[in-house]
C-alpha cells in the first residue's frame, strides 16, 4: 500500500494503525535532541553556514537559529496533528504540510543517525545484525522507505524554472 | 593615492575630489557568493535531488548532476549569488537539513 499518493495538487496520506504509531516516535525522538554541545544529532542540525569565519556565523546565526528553530518546531506541529487526523481515515496534505512531512521525516533521520554514529555510507547493511538489536536503526531503515515512498509522489509536483518555496522565503 | 568623483552627482561640477583610503583588501563585489552542499552519508539521492529541484527551481537534469557531484567529489557549489540571497538559501537548505555553507565566489 502506498502511503502518500498525488491527487490534483495535494497528497492524500493514508496509514495503517500500526504505522501511525511507528511515525509517532518522531517526535520523542526529535524533542530529546538537546541545544548544548556534545550531542551529536544537536551538532548535526545545527550545521555553520560560514564555518570558517566566526563573526559572519554570529550574525547569520543571530538573524536565522530563531527562523529555523520557529520553522522546525511549526513542521512537527504539522506531523502531529495530520498522524493524529491519519488514525480516522486519510488525510490530504496541501504543499506546505506535505513539506513539513519531507523535512521531519529527514530531520529524524538524521537525529537517528547522528546517535547511532553513522559516518559512511553503507550504514543499512547492519540491520540483520541480531547480536546486537538496535531499535533506532530499525526506526531509521523504516523512516527511509516511508520517506522513499513521499519522495516519489511530490517529485512530479515540482515545477522547474523558479524556487517553489517563495512563500516560506518571504516569511523570513 | 586614489581619488575619485562623486559618482552620485553625475550632472553636477564638483568644486574639488574626494580622498579614499587606500585598502589592501581588493574585493571584487561581481563574485558574489557560493552556496556549497557538502557529502553526507544519510540523505538520500533523490532526496538532495528532490531539494534542489524545489529550492532552485533546477530541472531533473541539472538536480541530479549536482548531486551527483555532491556524491563523488564530496561537495557541489549549487548557486552563486549576492550574499544575501547566498543566506537566504543556505538558510532554506537548512531547513531540508542539507550541509550547506558559504564561501565566496
Amino acid at each position: 500500500m502506498r502511503r502518500f499518493r498525488p491527487r490534483s495538487g495535494v497528497i492524500e496520506l493514508k496509514l495503517r494503525g500500526e504505522e501511525v504509531d511507528a511515525l509517532a516516535l518522531m517526535m520523542p525522538v526529535l524533542s530529546s535532541v538537546g541545544s548544548g554541545d556534545g550531542d551529536p544529532a544537536a551538532e548535526r542540525l545545527s550545521v555553520a553556514a560560514y564555518p570558517e569565519d566566526r563573526e559572519a556565523q554570529a550574525e547569520y546565526g543571530r538573524l536565522m537559529d530563531p527562523e529555523l528553530d520557529k520553522h522546525r518546531r511549526l513542521d512537527r506541529a504539522v506531523v502531529a496533528s495530520s498522524l493524529e487526523a491519519a488514525r480516522r481515515g486519510s488525510v490530504r496534505l496541501d504543499p506546505a504540510e506535505a513539506d513539513s512531512w519531507l523535512m521531519v521525516i529527514n530531520e529524524t533521520r538524521l537525529v537517528l543517525a547522528a546517535r547511532l554514529g553513522i559516518e559512511e555510507e553503507g550504514w543499512g547493511t547492519g540491520i540483520g545484525d541480531r547480536r546486537r538489536p538496535q531499535p533506532e536503526m530499525a526506526l531509521l531503515v523504516y523512516l527511509t522507505e516511508v520517506q522513499d515512498d513521499l519522495i516519489e509522489a511530490l517529485a512530479d509536483q515540482v515545477q522547474e524554472g523558479g524556487p517553489n518555496d517563495g512563500r516560506r522565503w518571504q516569511e523570513l | 593615492m586614489p581619488s575619485a568623483t562623486n559618482p552620485f552627482a553625475q550632472s553636477t561640477v564638483l568644486p574639488g575630489t574626494i580622498d579614499l583610503p587606500e585598502t589592501d583588501e581588493k574585493v571584487d563585489l561581481d563574485r558574489g557568493w557560493n552556496v556549497v552542499v557538502w557529502n553526507d552519508p544519510v540523505n538520500l539521492m533523490t532526496y538532495v535531488v528532490l531539494v534542489f529541484r524545489k529550492v532552485f527551481g533546477y530541472s531533473e537534469e541539472k538536480a541530479t548532476r549536482l548531486m551527483l557531484e555532491v556524491h563523488h567529489e564530496g561537495r557541489s557549489v549549487v548557486n552563486t549569488a549576492p550574499r544575501e540571497k547566498a543566506e537566504i538559501d543556505c538558510y532554506t537548505l537548512h531547513r531540508h537539513s542539507l550541509w550547506a555553507t558559504i564561501e565566496r565566489a
